[in-house]
């Protein structure tokens, strides 16, 4: 028989079939909206498949049973075994497909190649001179040797100017001295750095003749080739266990007067001459395009763990069972309960709405590289900037939120690590710090939409660019019952309204004396708020222009339902500020709340297939409570008993001293 | 050296702390008082601290973070026979409160393998086992010759009692219980210290006699040989596997194959089988709430305390961090400057206290009930029980957040393990799901709710309960906040027994309406979940307030009063704004209002700041407590992360089997190829 939901097998939990059964739309061309192309989807089922077939590519044993060094060796085993097959597998140039390969077969704990390939070399490519490529760029790519990249410090994390490790010149070896003055110039953090890499692309402020030129990237032999010991004059070791990412070695890295050769200056950009002149670029810099480049798919990886998490829990929670509503004689499924639906839905459309955001960001980001190259106009990249600044920070943190949520929603189980949900947030909520704190990044949104109501208060409102152009809209009441374009009218007024008061009230302590940068301070919460409210903003038109270029029918139709969910849902928790400027009614607020409600129940049937649609495997999910199948219970068992405790019946503990100490009380 | 009033600073310590401890005003001594509701508490705490730090055989021999599971048991039963021994020369045993501080102490937050010895099978025997079977089992249980657990929830059944599937068949002729899992689902899991420490077990069964059951019973039951420790035949029994946090505790499952125990190991305190299989009814079935209002009275308190150690390690890095300029001539400033900072710290420190007494109201509340009930007066029981299961629900989720935040606060090094604080969160949030589901727990409070919109839908406002009693009163037509600027806080309260009226009553009206529409009660019931749940929500959040209002209050100090009625506002304008949506829906506040609270947030997190560090210090964690590099009461925290780092796992070689295996043998693999 053919479903419309593709994952349906014989012998699966009757439960789970039920839910899929009801699907209203193929899940296959669902997934073809979510992975941006039916070439794409087709192609991660695909490698999904062949990494199936070959047994040495699946875990040895579950990660959470492992210690950190048995992870790392894991990840590192899955490396070499890749190795041989890489190309019957993917299409080796197509970073898309090399990113679904590795999710499936490392994982999302991190591996000793991680910054390798996203850091180090990316380095070399844009830093490093024609001569200088030459010499490590091949080495890298064919990994004779293994990179990473160092630049925060142990007391200094975004503030490059503040980095404190010295790169002195010294004319007469030509050579650069690289040190570590204080302990808070240790490098600290880099992935890959503490025990797998020998060589690391160094930020270090560069002195010549006394004077600072700030920071600089310089290539740097870490530990020998051959016997992979750190080289003399170079401290290098793990930083210790952390939240998550346990399969990544994060590194720390002192240098105690290490001399390196001129040319391990990366000098595609300025020159050091062996007099010790400095030559500067010709134009000072390219600026934040690789910020910007990370930041655009943080939206569509954040994405992608909730969905992860969110298909674990849903599934679950159609095969979990408890407490009874009006048939007496058999218990409900969890998903029934409106509270379990309110925990989990919202999400499953913040999930398609951030994947969303994330196709559409790397897609201007490409565009944008191209006005950039074609013809130097940098101008949509500073907007860009901006909105992924505020972007990363609001997507990371409702996924984290989601996350927990999803977590808390399989009840105890969700707490064991055979649900792998703890895991998911470690690694997702790490995204709230790393690539710009969190608050950081909404407060450079600010200064974007603070500079905007500037120029709208100056009288230039034809200055603004397309995502601020909202600005200048006047207030009008908006009648919701006439679809998503009134729910954009009132978050474009209530955005507009918080960017102005922000800006208000930092003019105000302006004018009472602060400087600009200390009223910044005293308002800084309030412009946070503005940006958010911002940022959501994006996030829901971004939605509904996706789901208007969608031509399926019944595939549109589920992700209307799913959008009519997430415009109530997300209006409903910025509520307080459409009230308190009389935008909205409280009238208007029951019509949210009906509305919210009774999504819900629309969306019901498909809950299941719309988070199948996202077609993880169970080898990519990781979760016994996850599973496919629905097979549950007694997957749960199998694990539980093959984990380590259970390698032993008595354990250490009880014969060293729970025993002697029951013996004693005998006596 | 100057006598300050913050007692934690010391010479040596990093400057930046002591600066912030230099500016407290009030005496960190005397608020811990406050904090741990009397003066000799308080020095209680500080002194088996102090006797704790002069026993080097009690410190963790190397830090949690860097043990196997397998080893961090092992270092918790090492400690734990210490304890056995010299528990006498260090508390007063019969005290809890002493008895808590110690195991938090020596033992930490990750469990230990007896932790369910104390809080469960000892009490359950006290309280279930008939004095003869006391004089068999308790005795030994008090005196550790046997390690003890309680078994509940299945692997397919949570608190829902009535559905447990294990099944205890009575044998008439051989007068044995055959103690029965029937299927996969009917497994015992999770009991903590099930696993691999017990040999004994409290186990809930249905009891089936003479093919008639009658409901989940306890039956005592041993599960291993004393002397090797094995499991005994027809037993199944071993650890559930690693969690998000608590791993310290070996958490079990457990399965019977025809397992037969005496008729005599089925617990007869209350209940009675007579040799042919006759029951004995208890004299007078009645619900039993007592036992799980004092465990969720006794979480809150628990809860602070985990808040308050990451608010603690938090807010000491903020004052040593130095990061960014606000002003472009100035040095870098310490974290703790930035309003976002401020933002995301203080508001916590305000629900750390205010959780801290709304736990201790609870648990006086509590003692109260259990005075009443002797003289035959149950009525403040349902009220209690009802507040609980809100308290446990709002206070776990808001610890929740709170811990995270603060962590995200110490930016990168707060998710290393060196922070601790991703252990406390752990840890912490499993209460969101343990002693009852936060939702099946916000509902339960919810249908007290509903039951009292009723009474006052049919005009008997009189019998509400006096927890309640608000509900049905009438609101004044708004809120009078910013008008009367010196009414203390009574306008904030009157404004959250509004809200809490309001959706109280409308989400009552929605469920009523479905049952007048036609919908079956529990179908109306679940459709009006979620809006029963937010009223259920404002209720506690309202208790919450009236708590700390109460207790700030009846507090002599003035100094102390002072500092903790800074932090009062704070938390009535913060938790106001929250809300804010239910207060504006129906103009009861005002936009101008609304400003005016806005503003009055900002100016408290202004007013806190020089406090800040010492409103943290005042619970006067140990570092042997909090296990944290970062919130070392020293300062010292960058000399020391790298110490920790150093002294790290994978730091014990230079080349780790990774690299010798797989990476080095690539490496020249590619190399030769290339010189091909």
């Amino acid at each position: 028989m053919s479903f419309l939901n593709k994952e349906i097998c014989d012998g699966d939990n009757p439960d789970l079939t039920e839910e899929r059964r009801t699907a209203t739309f193929d899940t296959d061309r669902m997934a073809q909206v979510i992975y941006g192309s039916e070439k794409f989807a087709a192609r991660r089922r695909q490698i999904t498949k062949s990494i199936s077939r070959i047994p040495a590519l699946q875990d040895t044993k579950p990660l959470a049973f492992m210690t950190r060094e048995e992870k790392i060796t894991e990840a590192c085993r899955e490396l070499d075994v890749l190795s041989d097959h890489w190309e019957q597998l993917i299409y080796v140039n197509d970073e898309e497909e090399a990113l679904h390969l590795h999710r499936e077969v490392i994982g999302m704990e991190g591996h000793p190649f991680a910054l390798h390939e996203t850091m180090f070399i990316p380095t070399l490519v844009s830093q490093a001179s024609d001569e200088q490529q030459e010499k490590w760029l091949g080495r890298a790519r064919k990994r004779e040797i293994i990179g990473c990249y160092a630049q925060t410090e142990l007391g200094h994390g975004s503030n490059l100017r503040k980095l404190e490790t010295t790169a002195t010149y010294s004319p007469s070896t030509q050579e650069f001295i690289l040190h570590t003055p204080t302990i808070t110039a240790l490098k600290w953090w880099p992935g890959a750095l503490g025990k797998s890499s020998n060589y690391a692309i160094v930020m270090a402020d560069l002195v010549i003749k006394n004077k600072s030129y700030g920071p600089h990237p310089f290539i740097v032999q870490l530990r020998d080739e051959k016997t992979h010991q750190p080289l003399p004059g170079i401290t290098v070791g793990d930083i210790g266990p952390k939240m998550a990412f346990n399969g990544a070695d994060n590194g720390f890295l002192g240098f105690d007067h290490f001399r390196i050769p001129r040319g391990n200056l990366l000098m595609r950009h300025n020159r050091v001459e062996p007099d010790g002149s400095y030559l500067k670029p010709p134009h000072a810099k390219i600026g934040y395009s690789s910020m910007v480049k990370v930041r655009s798919r943080m939206a569509m990886d954040q994405g992608l763990f909730m969905a992860q998490a969110l298909v674990i829990a849903v599934r679950y929670s159609a095969v979990r069972r408890q407490g009874f509503l009006e048939d007496k004689s058999q218990e409900v499924k969890v998903l029934d309960y409106q509270t379990q639906q309110h925990r989990l839905f919202p999400s499953i459309a913040r999930v398609y709405a951030f994947i969303f955001c994330g196709l559409e960001t790397i897609q201007l980001y490409e565009k944008l590289i191209l006005d950039v190259n074609k013809n130097g106009d940098t101008s949509g990249m500073a907007d860009l900037h901006s909105l992924t600044s505020g972007l990363k920070s609001v997507v990371t943190h409702f996924t984290g939120q989601g996350i927990e949520q999803a977590r808390m929603a399989c009840g105890g189980h969700g707490y064991s690590m055979a649900s792998y949900i703890s895991e998911i947030y470690g690694v997702a909520v790490a995204g709230c710090t790393y690539e710009g704190e969190n608050m950081v990044m909404l407060l450079q949104c600010a200064r974007a939409l603070v500079k905007a109501v500037e120029l709208v208060e100056e009288g230039h409102p034809e200055k603004l660019s397309p995502m601020m152009a909202y600005l200048t809209k006047p207030s009008v009441t908006v009648d919701l019952t006439v679809g998503p374009e009134a729910y954009v009218k009132i978050f474009q007024l209530i955005a507009k309204k918080q960017a102005f008061k922000a800006t208000e009230q930092l003019h105000k302590f302006m004018v009472a004396g602060d400087s600009r940068d200390v009223a910044w301070n005293k308002s800084a919460v309030e412009l946070t708020k503005a940006s958010r409210l911002h940022t959501r903003l994006y996030i829901l038109k971004t939605f509904i222009r996706r789901v208007e270029s969608i031509t399926d029918i019944s595939v549109k139709a589920a992700l209307t339902d799913l959008l009519n969910l997430h415009l109530n849902y997300e209006l409903l928790d910025v509520a307080s500020y459409a009230l308190a400027d009389g935008i909205m009614s409280s009238t208007q607020m029951d019509f949210i709340k009906n509305q919210l409600y009774s999504s819900l129940e629309k969306i019901r049937p498909n809950a299941v297939s719309l988070m199948d649609s996202f077609q993880f495997s169970d080898l990519q999910l990781r979760s016994v409570l996850g599973r496919r199948d629905g097979h549950v219970y007694q997957n749960l068992f199998e694990w539980a008993k093959s984990s380590p405790l259970n390698q032993s019946e008595v354990l250490p503990s009880v014969t060293q001293y729970l025993k002697p100490m029951m013996e004693k009380s005998k006596l | 050296m100057v006598n300050y009033l913050n007692k934690t600073i010391q010479p040596g310590d990093n400057p930046d702390l002591t600066e912030e401890r230099a500016t407290a005003t009030f005496n960190t001594n005397d608020m811990a008082a406050q904090i741990y509701g009397a003066e000799k508490r308080a020095r209680r705490r500080r002194e088996i601290t102090a006797k704790i730090a002069t026993m080097p055989e009690l410190h963790d021999s190397k830090p949690y973070p860097f043990m196997t599971r397998e080893e961090k048991i092992l270092e918790s039963a090492r400690k734990l026979t210490i304890l056995t021994e010299k528990m006498s020369e260090i508390i007063d045993p019969t005290d809890a409160a002493e008895l808590y501080h110690l195991n938090n102490e020596v033992l930490g937050l990750e469990g230990n393998p007896m932790a369910l010895h104390g809080v469960m099978f000892i009490p359950a025997l006290s309280a279930q086992a008939s004095d003869e079977q006391q004089a068999k089992w308790l005795t030994r249980a008090v005196k550790r010759e046997i390690i003890g657990t309680y078994a509940q929830t299945e692997l397919g059944h949570g608190t829902n009692l009535q559905n447990l599937e294990t099944t205890a068949t009575y044998d008439v002729a051989t007068q044995e219980f055959v103690l029965h899992t029937p299927q996969i689902t009917a497994l015992k899991w999770w009991p903590g210290n099930l696993g691999k420490s017990s040999n004994y077990a409290v186990v809930v069964a249905h009891m089936i006699i003479k093919g008639k059951n009658y409901g989940p019973h306890p039956f005592m039951v041993q599960l291993r040989d004393e002397k090797t420790h094995a499991p005994l035949p027809g037993v199944t029994v071993g650890d559930i596997g690693p969690k998000m946090a608590y791993n310290i505790v070996d958490n079990g499952f457990l399965g019977f194959n025809q397992y037969r125990i005496p008729r005599t190991n089925l617990l007869m305190r209350h209940t009675k089988v007579e040799p042919d299989g006759t029951y004995i009814k208890p004299p007078h079935a009645k619900i039993n709430y007592s036992a799980m209002v004092h465990v969720r009275s006794y979480m809150l308190t628990g809860q602070a305390i985990m808040l308050a150690m990451s608010l603690t390690i938090a807010t000491r890095y903020s004052s040593v961090r130095r990061q960014g300029q606000i002003d472009k001539n100035q040095p870098e400033v310490k974290v703790l400057e930035y309003q976002t900072q401020q933002h995301r710290l203080f508001p916590s420190i305000a629900r750390a206290y205010a959780f801290q007494f709304a736990g201790a109201e609870t648990v006086k509340l509590y003692e109260r009930v259990l005075r009443e009930m002797k003289d035959g007066n149950v009525s403040l029981m349902a009220d209690l029980h009802a507040l609980t299961s809100g308290l446990k629900s709002v206070v776990t989720y808001q610890t929740g957040e709170g811990i995270e935040q603060a962590r995200m606060a110490c930016g990168g090094h707060g998710y290393s393990m060196a922070s601790y604080i991703s252990e406390i969160y752990g840890v912490a949030i499993g209460g969101c799901t343990y002693e009852g589901e936060n939702m099946v727990m916000l509902l339960q409070l919810a249908r007290y709710l509903v039951k009292s919109a009723a009474l006052i839908k049919s005009g008997q406002s009189s019998q509400l309960g006096p927890l309640v009693a608000y509900l049905g009163a009438k609101s004044e037509a708004t809120s009078l906040i910013d008008r009367v600027p010196n009414s203390g806080f009574t306008e904030y309260v009157k404004t959250f027994q509004h809200i809490a009226r309001k959706q109280t009553l409308k989400a009552a009206e929605k469920f009523f309406g479905l049952m007048e529409r036609g919908e079956k009660r529990e179908i109306a019931w679940n459709k009006s979940s979620v809006e029963l749940n937010r009223a259920s929500r404002l209720h506690t959040r309202l208790f919450i307030v009236e708590a700390f209002v109460r207790r700030v209050n009846e507090v002599g100090d003035l100094t102390i009063k002072e500092a903790l009625t800074d932090l009062l506002h704070l938390h009535v304008n913060y938790e106001l704004l929250d809300c804010a949506t239910y207060a504006l829906e129906d103009g009861f506040l005002s936009s101008t209002q609304l400003d005016y609270i806005r503003d009055q947030v900002y100016l408290y997190l202004g007013k806190i700041r020089p406090n800040a560090v010492s409103l943290c210090d005042a619970w006067e964690f140990s570092d042997i407590e909090l296990r944290s590099v970062l919130g070392r009461r020293d300062g010292h925290v960058y000399q020391n992360l790298f110490e920790w780092a150093k002294s790290s796992p994978l730091n014990k070689t230079d080349v780790l089997p990774s690299v010798n295996q797989y990476l080095k043998p690539m490496m020249e693999k590619a190399r030769q190829g290339s010189k091909l």
